[in-house]
């Protein structure tokens, strides 16, 4: 049997969620990139709030639409993309929506591993990002202890991308006989 | 690289070259190997270890536990061992049951501590751990040589050196977690500690002090002790399979600062005009060795063994005809003509020759761990992506995705066990579900889709997010260019077993012994110093 999450009395490793959001992330069809953009994030920064907030956005369809310096969408795509806006350099950028405690790991480790910070400053309908003006971010080691409901979701995402077992994959698919005594 | 950038190298090997799979199932433990790091890591800190618990009854089942410090912490190996039927002793992941289980614990732990790692570590990936839990692993006995070393010592005799060095261990571990799995600690949480901020020094710290239970244990049923020579002649065997080989893929920068420092390695004794005698000798005496090694390598598998057979006529006709090495421009002269050889003869020439050149090599150490992963360059413009990729990484542009051949293979996770496996995309369902190795296919359908315009990256991106990790993978290469492993993982030729070899030569294994394409045995740890020899030398191959 693998190992149950819900067992955990000392909460959950930070490389544990990284593992799992990632798969999480792309069970629910999020592209590649962004999965390791947002899992990156959390594992760096991001606290059990944000596990709940990406909980309640697998099901959506991510998206981001670019107008100027004007940034909507849907999931996190938006806040990555404003991300992106600034480290180019290209100008502020609008990014419309909550700004969630997911938003806020996904800029913290963008502005991290770019060398730079990034301000958040209240706007219209959402945040205005802009490059300084903040403290360099710093890696959390603190350990998650998610809820019980949002570890459920997050795995029932993540069992997308496993593959159901066969005879054949069970014997050939990792080579090995099945018992070994020599 | 490390405090001592300004010594002399030639340029470095091209990663076109070293990182082709073919040449990467050829590589050799070298002195920056991390069983070696260690090994000087703990004779640097004169670490001592003390076994203070060793609570095994006539059965040889119980617990025991081995301490010693490092940067002036404590660390433990708390070991487990319990009674097992053959019928459940199975190498593969899929098992639910082992001879023996192990923890390395951060501290000493008291009876509480070992009371709940007893309940969870013989569980495995079962169980749960914390923060203080670095490392769980766990081993199966090597049946037929355990018995022969506990008949032998019974019977008051020593086991036989031969058949112990065949084998090479009396245990083998199936699996060393580390890194948060199962809610073990964290890397993050440890790795700014000197002693254990290498690449694996943790996992490898654990696989050398289980190498120790496994000849106390053999003792403590034999009734007396074995030969220190004996001993040594030991390392603790390891069934590696699938679920290696996509750590090299996932981690292309850690793939990039391993090989960086490796040939950075080989640049730097090339360098070198001329070297004194003393050095000359020990080369010849390093070529000895290599020799007797490959005289005791003997694998079943007839495709292998025709390699290493190979191998041995050829190293030995290369050391027959050596130039005068204190000559100059002998190593030069010695290099070129490894090039003229076999794939495995230069790569054995290239862990050779660092051999006697600790003082050149052994600081780059520092250099083979990194914490960080490739970072989207939002402004690059797609047209310099596409002509960095043309650049920098045209071998992903060799596959034809659109046959057959090219992606023959895929790679998934299975819903059982949670087990890498790799299926045939003919004729095993599972494809939609495939775990995204495929680097060259990405990258083959980023270039098909990336304008050849000044539009930037970021922009093409937000509609094409399909593209952005590889995008980013690809923007890595001009400064980390030995981050990937150059081949098509997908295509039917593409053997996962080089890249098992490849990562098992980082961490120092010895005695490859392929079982398949798919998966190998090796030895770790064989030959190096016992626990109350730290500080003696540690041989580069077993003989």
């Amino acid at each position: 049997m693998a190992a149950d999450l819900n067992q955990a009395t000392d909460g959950y490793s930070r490389a544990e969620i990284y593992a799992l959001l990632l798969r999480a992330l792309r069970g629910a069809g999020v592209s590649l990139g962004w999965c390791q953009d947002v899992a990156q994030a959390v594992e760096f920064a991001g606290t059990d709030e944000c596990l709940s907030e990406i909980a309640g956005v697998l099901g959506s369809d991510w998206r981001v639409e670019i107008a100027g310096p004007s940034i909507r969408g849907s999931g996190l795509a938006p806040i990555i993309a404003g991300c992106d806006c600034v480290l180019a350099g290209d100008a502020p950028a609008q990014v419309h929506g909550a700004f969630s405690a997911a938003s806020a790991a996904i800029v913290a480790h963008r502005a991290a591993t770019a060398g730079t910070s990034i301000a958040v400053l209240p706007d219209t309908d959402g945040v205005r990002l802009q490059l300084g003006n903040a403290l360099l971010p710093e890696a959390s080691l603190e350990r998650f202890h998610p809820e019980p409901a949002v570890l459920e979701t997050l795995k029932r995402f993540a069992h997308l991308t496993y593959v159901p077992e066969t005879e054949e994959s069970r014997q050939a698919g990792a080579g090995a006989g099945l018992t070994d005594n020599d | 690289m490390d405090g001592s950038t300004h010594l002399p190298q030639h340029p470095l090997r091209p990663a076109s070259d070293v990182m082709r799979l073919e040449r990467l199932g050829a590589m050799m433990p070298t002195r920056l190997s991390f069983l070696r790091v260690l090994m000087r890591t703990l004779a640097d800190q004169n670490a001592v270890v003390t076994r203070p618990v060793w609570d095994m009854d006539a059965n040889g089942f119980g617990h025991a536990v081995y301490t010693l410090a490092l940067d002036e912490r404590p660390y433990s190996l708390v070991a487990f061992s319990q009674a097992l039927s053959d019928a459940d002793r199975s190498d593969r992941v899929i098992a639910t049951a082992w001879d023996a289980a192990f923890v390395l614990f951060d501290g000493v732990p008291d009876a509480t501590e070992i009371a709940r790692l007893k309940a969870n570590a013989p569980l495995q990936e079962g169980g749960r751990f914390g923060p203080r839990d670095l490392v769980l692993s766990r081993a199966n006995k090597s049946v037929r040589l355990f018995a022969h070393v506990v008949e032998a010592l019974r019977a008051g005799q020593q086991p036989d050196a031969q058949t112990l060095r065949q084998t090479g261990y009396l245990m083998r571990t199936t699996a060393v977690y580390g890194n948060g799995k199962f809610g073990l600690a964290d890397r993050t949480t440890y790795c700014d500690r000197p002693a254990l901020s290498g690449p694996f020094m943790a996992e490898m710290l654990a696989v050398w002090l289980i190498r120790a239970f496994t000849v106390d244990l053999a003792e403590h049923l034999g009734g007396r002790p074995m030969e220190r020579a004996l001993k040594r002649s030991l390392g603790v065997g390891n069934a590696t399979g699938l679920g290696m080989a996509p750590f090299l893929v996932s981690h292309p920068l850690l793939l990039d600062a391993w090989f960086s420092v490796r040939e950075t390695a080989l640049a730097r004794v090339l360098a070198q005009d001329e070297i004194s005698a003393g050095k000359a000798a020990e080369l010849r005496t390093q070529a000895q060795m290599a020799a007797e090694y490959l005289d005791g390598w003997k694998v079943p598998d007839p495709d292998a063994a025709q390699v290493i057979e190979n191998l041995r006529g050829e190293w030995a006709s290369f050391c027959e005809e050596l130039p005068e090495l204190t000559g100059h421009g002998a190593l030069q002269t010695v290099w070129d003509k490894a090039q003229t050889g076999s794939i495995p003869l230069q790569e054995l020439t290239f862990s050779w020759l660092l051999e006697p050149f600790g003082d050149l090599v052994d600081g780059l150490a520092d250099c083979l761990a990194t914490p960080f992963s490739p970072v989207l360059k939002p402004k690059m413009i797609c047209s310099e992506v596409r002509d960095l990729i043309q650049s920098t990484a045209p071998w992903v542009l060799n596959a034809d995705f659109e046959r057959e051949e090219d992606q023959a293979q895929f790679w998934y996770v299975s819903e059982a066990k949670l087990e890498p496996r790799l299926g045939d995309r003919q004729r095993e369902p599972g494809a939609d579900r495939e775990t995204p190795l495929d680097t060259a296919r990405q990258a083959a359908n980023l270039m098909r889709d990336l304008p050849d315009d000044d539009t930037p990256l970021w922009q093409f991106l937000a509609s094409h997010p399909q593209h952005r990790a590889v995008a980013q993978r690809m923007q890595a290469l001009p400064a980390h260019p030995y981050a990937e492993v150059q081949c098509n993982i997908l295509g039917r030729e593409a053997a996962p077993i080089h890249l098992l070899r490849a990562k098992l030569s980082m961490f120092g294994a010895t005695g490859f012994d392929p079982k398949s394409r798919l998966w190998t045995r090796v030895t770790l740890a064989k030959g190096l110093p016992l626990i109350d020899e730290i500080g003696t030398e540690a041989p580069w191959l077993p003989t």
